[in-house]
This record gives structure tokens, sequence and C-alpha cells, in this order.
């Protein structure tokens, strides 16, 4: 599997570089470093100075940033620059260059300690990315290795390509395999005629709803791997809920994503960025078709 | 499995540790667990009472009482603060968060709090329809003021009143309907805006319509004697529901021995205030008989007041946000009762079925929408809301006489707030409530009759198999 890690040099970011190292010892045969830099203009001769200057500066910082990759013990790792319009499009095209199968990225900046806030790359590429996209939270509780998959179920169809990617990925890396269902309480609606704690009746019903669900899939598993355990995670809000997540040092959480536009990513949220948001751990997302399109190696066919 | 007797079944009673079970798991997580204070529950009752009706309520009130509204007001105002009362001890008695339907089944048996819940149908999904008729009445009245579109009566009136479809109600609903279903909602800040905004656009309306005050306009006083007053009272007193909106939130108030009744009278003193000004300048500003059938009653008195535009603009404006904003907490409210009836079997289990998706009641959300969408576009305003003052009323009165039983029959029951001056408020709340009923009209007591006997059916049909003290999982 091709690691293809978003790295930005200005400032720059330790968060997806220990993530990498972090799935590189279960899934990184091969790990690509790719920073974006502005598009200069058409004639090179305007801008001289400054390309020089930016080369110069995206060289240095990539050289450190591969010896200390090194040093946690990852294999030789390829160091690659990109021109590019924006940074998105720019990690779009080295991921379709080298034929990456996971893309790394880091937090934004700013986000609150062990949670990743999508930032205007992630947050794009959330939706629309062509692989699987993994997300640092700046500190999280660092593991050197991925230990466990644990893919976050709801019985949608966007969950159930998670979950392909996921038992595939699990077999891969050689890992077990984990299904969870959050249960949020949403705050109610104020003022509310039904009692402040009306939506907690809500969550409950859910979380019953959930562990028919994952009962389902556990009676019709057919592999590959172990029988996958299951859990349903309810507390107050997103937050709470992530929170009841049971996790393990070296958990991994997946989660689908679909394929949303920027009005409806504006105006209506979506489940997959409420939870890397709330997220304790690192969270692979696979937006929809994304798994489809770039199989892990050893694929075996499709069950969805 | 035999199966127990009707009278057993009829009167068998949800255990406490169920409803905690449910509610009550997480409930040092709760984000609002005992934080609320004097002030913001004033704000809950407050935001949930304006809006409801005082937008409208004028054009159906004035022409049965004349200018003896204003004392249709005041019966209103006490009835509903002396049922919030009664409404909040017997809240205070389960100790997690419900409606009136949860606090009846855990202590008044399955069949009241079966015809309960029927009841709340009509105070919440009928009085969505009514409140967005009366939405549509406003927004009308804006697209005209300011673009000068008028939509044609025919698509914004139902049949009874003059068109064939009310097609702006209709859309409001879907609109609010949408809105449920992708898990918005309003929170408490959202509230204290919705609050400072209604009260603001009704003290505007009322400064500016008192500047016309004429006080020929009051002679003849009561034109229809005391009869006439109590049947105004009766249409108004729909403009004083989501008053229980304090009540309910009981569990999760610090210190409710004093802060429920505080906030109770707070409210009710603040928000019938508002709507005494609100009413004695509508009825200083024009004659009695103009208000009959007077479309955007309080637009169009602040546009004949003034001879110009602008203050109806700032009216309509407010309304149309203010009554969208109730709409969608009438609705949810609904939505969430019908939840916990569906749970518990009483109604099928497409209102609990929660979506995938969106974690909310889809299904139940969009079956709410529909009936409601039905009855706003099709039934004409008066209809609507005499029928949500009959339903809230019986349930009321079911819930003063719920806490006078409860007092003989449990009277050891923990119950973190006692209604003040037992007897004699539950029995006032008891009379005051029989006194409105009765100004009903008869088409509305058949109607209610009609509905009751529905919810029977689906009873014996439905309720009395499915229901889950029966068949515990």
């Amino acid at each position: 599997m091709t690691l293809v890690v978003g790295y930005a040099v200005d400032p720059v970011e330790a968060a997806p570089l220990r993530l990498a190292a972090a799935l590189a010892p279960t899934g990184g045969e091969d790990v690509v470093l790719a920073t974006v830099v502005p598009r200069g203009f058409d004639d090179p001769r305007t801008d001289r100075e400054y390309r020089r200057f930016l080369v110069a500066m995206v060289r240095e910082a990539q050289q450190e940033a591969v010896q200390d990759l090194a040093g946690d013990g990852v294999p030789p790792v390829r160091a690659v620059a990109l021109e590019a319009p924006s940074v998105p499009a720019g990690l779009v095209s080295a991921v379709t260059r080298v034929e990456g199968s996971l893309l790394v990225l880091g937090a934004a900046h700013g986000s609150p300690a062990g949670r990743f806030s999508t930032g205007s790359v992630a947050g794009h590429l959330l939706h629309s990315s062509p692989v699987p996209l993994a997300l640092a939270p700046r500190p999280w509780p660092t593991a050197p290795r991925v230990e466990r998959l644990t893919c976050a179920y709801a019985g949608t169809g966007r969950s159930r390509e998670a979950l392909a990617w996921a038992t595939r990925t699990a077999r891969a890396w050689d890992v077990p395999l984990r299904l969870v269902t959050f249960a949020p309480e949403r705050p109610p609606m104020l003022p509310s005629e039904t009692g402040l704690r009306t939506e907690a009746l809500v969550s409950a019903q859910w979380a019953e709803q959930a562990r028919a669900q994952l009962d389902e899939v556990a009676a019709g598993w057919r592999g590959p791997g172990p029988l996958p355990g299951t859990h349903v995670a309810a507390g107050s809000g997103w937050a709470g809920a992530l929170a009841a997540g049971d996790w393990l040092p070296g958990d991994l959480l997946v989660v689908g994503s679909s394929r949303h536009g920027p009005l409806a990513r504006v105006f209506l949220g979506s489940t997959a960025t409420k939870i890397v948001r709330a997220s304790p751990v690192p969270v692979v997302v696979v937006p929809r078709g994304s798994a489809r399109s770039h199989p892990a190696p050893d694929d075996t066919p499709d069950r969805t | 499995m035999s199966s127990p007797s009707l009278r057993a079944q009829l009167l068998r009673r949800k255990p406490v540790s169920a409803m905690v079970e449910e509610t009550g798991a997480q409930t040092d997580g709760g984000a609002l667990a005992r934080r609320i204070g004097p002030v913001q529950l004033m704000g809950l009752g407050i935001g949930a009472t304006i809006g409801t009706g005082i937008f409208f309520v004028l054009g159906t009130a004035v022409p049965e009482a004349g200018p003896a509204v204003v004392v249709s007001f005041v019966l209103a105002a006490v009835t509903a603060g002396s049922t919030a009362l009664c409404y909040a001890e017997l809240a205070s008695t389960i100790p997690v968060a419900g409606s009136s339907y949860s606090y009846a089944y855990a202590t008044l048996g399955e069949v009241v709090a079966y015809v309960v819940g029927w009841c709340l149908v009509l105070e919440y999904a009928v009085s969505a329809a009514a409140v967005s008729v009366g939405w549509s009445e406003y927004l009308d009245a804006l697209l005209d003021d300011t673009v000068g579109l008028r939509i044609p009566d025919a698509l914004s009136a139902a049949p009874g009143a003059g068109g064939v479809v009310n097609l702006p109600a209709i859309v409001l609903v879907v609109l609010c309907a949408s809105l449920l279903v992708r898990g918005a909602s309003e929170s408490a800040r959202a509230n204290a805006v919705m609050v400072g905004l209604k009260v603001l656009v009704l003290l505007f309306f009322a400064a500016i319509a008192s500047s016309a005050f004429d006080a020929d306009n009051y002679t003849p006083f009561a034109p229809t004697g005391v009869g006439g007053i109590g049947i105004a009272a009766a249409s108004i007193f729909f403009s004083f529901i989501g008053l229980d909106a304090v009540s309910t939130a009981g569990e999760e108030v610090r210190d409710p021995r004093r802060t429920l009744p505080l906030a109770i009278i707070g409210s009710l003193v603040v928000v019938t205030t508002v709507y005494l000004l609100v009413a004695v300048a509508a009825v200083g500003a024009q004659p009695p008989a103009r208000f009959e059938g007077q479309d955007a009653g309080l637009a169009a008195i602040l546009e004949q007041v003034t001879g110009s535009r602008w203050p109806a603009i700032v009216l309509a404006a407010g309304a149309v946000v203010s009554i969208f904003s109730v709409t969608l907490v009438v609705l949810y409210g609904q939505t969430r009762i019908l939840f916990a009836m569906s749970r518990d079997g009483l109604i099928p289990s497409l209102f609990s079925r929660v979506g995938r998706r969106t974690l909310t009641p889809v299904r139940g959300t969009v079956a709410t929408a529909l009936f409601v969408g039905v009855l706003a576009g099709l039934v004409p305003l008066d209809f609507l809301v005499d029928l949500t003052s009959m339903g809230t009323l019986v349930a009321f009165t079911v819930v003063s006489i719920g806490v006078m039983v409860l007092r003989r029959t449990q009277p050891d029951l923990p119950r973190g707030f006692r209604v003040p001056g037992y007897p004699v408020v539950p029995l006032l709340s008891i009379a005051f409530c029989l006194y409105l009923v009765s100004g009903l009209p008869g088409v509305t007591y058949a109607l209610f009759a009609g509905w009751l006997a529905i919810a029977a059916v689906v009873y014996v049909g439905y309720a009395r198999s499915h229901s889950r003290l029966r068949t515990p999982r």
C-alpha cells in the first residue's frame, strides 16, 4: 500500500509524520511525502528568485522530515513537490501520479489538543478524495503501530463501503477488526415542551436498532478474517459518543463519508465531519467510491 | 399467555424504573442537567408561549366578546397559570423529564395516558397547523407590502375560508419537517433571541397602535355579556399554550420547589402583560366590528393607524420569523410525544423508527408533517384554534384531576414540587378548564368526539395487544 503524506512546510506539521510513522509498520511498503507549492507565473523570469527560494525551503523541510521518519524506522521515503492551483488539487494529482492508496493529512491549525478539526484542505477532501484519507488529531495517545481497526457502522451504504475497506485492510495489515455504532444524544429543541431529556429516548431507540444491526452483520459474517467484535457507543453529543468508544492505544477509526457538493457541506454538515472532529484516535475517512477505485493490494472481490 | 383483564390493562402503570432506564442513564452527562435557573426557565416558558396565537387570535376573539376581550385574556391567563402549577406537581413526581403523556402513564395508568396522548396530538399537531395558517396570512401581508405580490385566495386559504388550498401553510410545514429530519434544533441562545424578537415586535405594535387610541371603541364594553367573554377566552387560551414547557423542565431545574412556581408565575406575568398591551392597543385602535375576518390582523391595524407601510412591514416580518420558530418547536414536540407513545407500543412502531443517516425519527416526522400539512392546507383557522383549545383543556383537566387522585392514592410519593394552596388551585384549574371548554362551539365537540372514537378503535385494534407493558422485552 502506498501512503501519500500531505506535508505542509510552513508551518511545519508534525502530526501527519507521526501518523505516517504509525501506519507504516502495518500498511506502508511505500511512503511518499508530497508538498504542494503554489503555481507561479507562466513566464518563469517573473518570479525566478522566489521560486528558487521556495524550492530550497521545501527541499530542506522535506529532508528533515525524511530523516525524522527514518528515525522512526520508516523504510526509505520518497519526497515530491508539485505545483498546483490549490492544495487539495495538488494532493489529488500526487495521489494519482504515485498510485497512492491512502492519503495522510494533518489537523487544521488551532484544533483543540487531541482533536482533529477539519481545515479547508481536509474539509474539501473529506467528501471528494479519490482515495481514503487518514487524518491525524494533533497529539493523540501515540502508539508505535496500528493495533486494531474500528469501523464506524450505521447500516448505510457509505458505512458498508467503509466496512468493506476496513475488512480488507484489517486482513492485509493483520490486525483485528471491530464494529462500533455511535449513538449520540442530541441537545433537545428549546423551548422543549416535552422535557429536556427527550432526545435520550431517541438515542436509546437508536442504540437498540444499532445493536440489532450489528448482530445482523455478525450473524452474516463471511470474512475474510475472524468475526469482528461489536460495540454501541452512547453518550451526550458526538463528543460523548466518541468518548464512549472503548479505545485502545493503536486504534484506528474507519468512517465512510458521502459525496457532498460544497453547498451541502456548508449547510448540512456531515456525520463524517462530526465523527472526525470528536475522535480521540486517528481516523480513516472512506469517501464514497474511493475504496473501490483504488483497492488494497491483496484485494478480495467486493461484497457490498 | 393469558390475557390480563381489560380493567387491569387500562389501569396498568409504567414503572418509573423503566422510565429512568430509558432516559435517565446519562443524567450526569446531560448538557443541561440541573443547570437551569429561574431566568432561563422563564425564557423557555415565554419562548414557548408567545407566538402561538397572539398574532391572529384577536380576529376570532374580538367578534365574540367585543372590547371585553381584555377580560377574556385575564381569564385565559389564570386558567393557564393554575393548570401549569398542577402540571408541575405531576411532572415533579417522576424523576425523569417527559411530557404529560409520560407522567400520566407512570401515575394514572395506561388508558389515561393514552387519552392524554391523543389530546396532545390536538395540542401540538393541530396547533402547528393553526399556527402555519396564521403564518401564511402574515407572509401574504409581507409580500404584498414589500414587493406588491399577492398570493391568490385560491392558493392561500382553506376551502371553508374562500380558497382551495392554503399553499404557504403547507410549505411552512414541509420546511420545518425537513429541518427536523436533518436534526436541526434551536439552542437556548436561539430561544433567547427569539424571545427578544417576539416581545419587541409586540411592544412595537402596542406603542404604534396606541397612538390612535380612541376610548369610544371601548363602548359598549361587553356587548355579548359574560357568555361572550367565556367564549372568547376559550379561543384565546390557544395563545397561552406552551407554558407547560416550564413544568416539563422541572427535573433539570435547580431547587425546583422555589424555582418552578417562580418561573411559571413569572413567565405568565410577562406573557399576559405583553398580550394585554397588544389587546388594549388593538381594541383602542379600531372598532370591534372591523376585527372580523381581518387577515394578518396586527399588520393591518398598523397600516390603517399610520397610513404608511413600513410599520406593517416590520410587524409582518417579525411575525413571519417568530411563527416559523414556533411551528418548528411545536412540530418537534409532536414528533417526540408520538415517539414516546410508539416506543411504549401504543401506536405503530413507524413513529419510533430512527433513520440511519440522520439519527432522527424520519418516518414519524414525515407522517406527522403529512397530517399537519393536510390540516393546514384544508381546514380554516378558527376550527383549528378551537380544536387545539379543546384538546389542551381536556389534557390539562386530566392532569389537574390526576394531581388530586395521586394525593389520595399515593400520598407518600416523593414530590419535588407541590401545588401551593391545595386543593383550591387544582379545583380552580379544573373549574376554569371546564368553563372554557363550555365556551367552545358544538362542531368542536363533534370533532373531538370523533377524534376520541378513532383513538378508541386504535386502542382496541392495536395498542391493547402491542403495549410494551404486556410483552416486556
